[in-house]
């Protein structure tokens, strides 16, 4: 484990390269790790404070840590890409979680459909299912733990909220989180390029329908 | 393309696997592709393929028929045949395997998604549906000089692991534990190698930790302190924390341990 500018990179096995961070933004670090297109790296896998990058092969690791170091050593952080315009998401707010979730923040159903409707969101990494985006920027009095039993089944393009984040479930799969809404846009289509429509980094608006 | 075969019974977690799809983890979907590698690579070298060559690949009890002339190469042959159209194959994992895997000379063909025919179960994609009654295109068939045998992948008689990335978050005997107990395998799916046989302890509070990338290989330790070994369709992030990873030469094997075998691990 080496440590430069705030973030230190492990082995994880002999295709891995574990980089955690307090200092950057994995969305914005790992887009600028994707631009470089090294030569040995198949993909970059994004979490909260860590991201990974993965080895074609095991002898391209070492190459591809050194030049991680280097490009380190001189990376500079941008802001979030804002150079597009968000994604709008239209939203029915018809999840069964949803007085629930006004009990448990001691507000009415109808404000907090306000206060989530009231930010811009980012998509901070894409995990759990393909694209499935963790949308950063959720209002702190929305924040709640997880479900203690997750559902077996979520449908498609449920709005959910959970812990610091929004998400909507790109395909129907078991969920923990609390569903809030529902919206027909299609998040996920492996005929499309890129198939997700919410990329990390992109921000995020959810509007009322 | 022409039809090479028709499946006439579909079998156990049947599906067609490749090198699977990369470049597409930081969207949340895995790399997929074939579960044990060198004995899809073997069978694959045998009837003149390229190692990662699409093959289909079982759990057990795949026949197919063929519908013309072909080379072909199973799990559990000693070498590869010619075998004529209307001729019926039983595909099965070789003893002590988890995947039996059948080979074409020339490969099986079909409309990539996303670049693979690879299904992944985990993202629900199948690229070829291998039910009862499909037909299996194969690109155009050509000459190829056999080789007398298929070269069995070596067996090791301990797995190699690379210790890390999240040792901070386990007792200071589990690596010990890890290496001297002789695991069963409870479960082997395409998500994963579900092992039993000792309680590797997590550190308090650590299995609630914030979801980190995962790579194929990784031996997560759930709170009940059994590891499960992460197969070629796991989730690109995770929860519990890896105490190690399978080094890629020991891969193939661990993945393609048959369900109630033993593993044994040694670090790197």
């Amino acid at each position: 484990m080496k440590a430069i500018k705030g973030l230190d990179i492990a082995q994880m096995g002999s295709h891995g390269l574990l980089l955690r961070t307090d200092t950057y933004v994995p969305a914005v670090l790992g887009a600028t790790i994707r631009d470089l297109a090294l030569e040995g790296v198949s993909d970059v896998v994004l979490a909260e404070t860590t991201l990974l990058v993965r080895c074609d092969h095991a002898a391209a690791q070492q190459a591809v840590q050194h030049r991680l170091e280097e490009v380190i050593k001189s990376y500079d952080e941008n802001p979030l890409r804002v150079d597009r315009e968000p994604i709008e998401i239209p939203v029915r707010y018809d999840g069964e979680d949803l007085e629930f979730v006004a009990e448990a923040c001691s507000l009415s159903e109808e404000e907090v459909i306000r206060r989530h409707l009231g930010t811009t969101y980012v998509a901070a990494f894409c995990g759990f299912a393909p694209g499935f985006a963790y949308l950063s920027g959720l209002d702190s009095s929305l924040k709640l733990p997880r479900r203690d039993t997750p559902r077996t089944r979520v449908p498609a393009g449920t709005v959910a909220i959970a812990a610091t984040y929004s998400a909507v479930y790109p395909q129907e799969s078991p969920g923990g989180w609390h569903l809030i809404g529902s919206t027909s846009t299609e998040l996920w289509d492996v005929a499309r390029q890129p198939p997700a429509l919410i990329e990390p980094g992109r921000q995020v608006r959810f509007v009322r329908q | 393309m022409t039809v090479g075969f028709r499946v006439v019974e579909a079998g156990i977690a049947t599906s067609v696997q490749d090198a699977g799809r990369p470049g597409y983890a930081h969207l949340g979907l895995g790399r997929s592709g074939i579960a044990d590698q060198a004995s899809a690579a073997s069978l694959n070298r045998s009837v003149g393929n390229a190692e990662t060559t699409p093959v289909l690949e079982t759990a057990g009890g795949l026949v197919v028929e063929c519908m013309s002339r072909s080379t072909v190469a199973a799990s559990g042959w000693t070498a590869p045949r010619v075998v004529a159209g209307g001729e019926h194959i039983r595909i099965d994992p070789a003893p002590g395997q988890q995947w039996g895997y059948l080979a074409v000379a020339s490969g099986l063909r079909g409309v990539p998604v996303l670049g693979s025919l690879s299904a992944d179960t985990m993202a629900a994609i199948t690229a070829i549906s291998v039910t009862s009654g499909a037909h299996l295109e194969i690109g155009e068939t050509r000459n190829v000089s056999l080789p007398d045998l298929i070269a069995l992948p070596p067996h090791r008689h301990a797995l190699t692991l690379i210790p890390g990335p999240h040792l901070d978050r386990f007792g200071s005997t589990a690596l010990q534990l890890l290496v001297s107990t002789r695991w069963t395998v409870e479960n082997n799916s395409r998500v994963g190698v579900r092992l039993s046989g000792g309680n590797v302890e997590v550190a308090d509070g650590s299995a609630s930790a914030a979801s980190e990338p995962m790579v194929v290989g990784a031996l997560q330790v759930p709170p009940s302190g059994s590891p499960i070994i992460l197969g070629r369709d796991h989730p690109v992030t995770g929860g519990y924390p890896v105490i190690a990873v399978v080094d890629d030469a020991s891969m193939s094997q661990a993945l393609g341990a048959a369900i109630g075998t033993t593993l044994s691990f040694r670090l790197s």
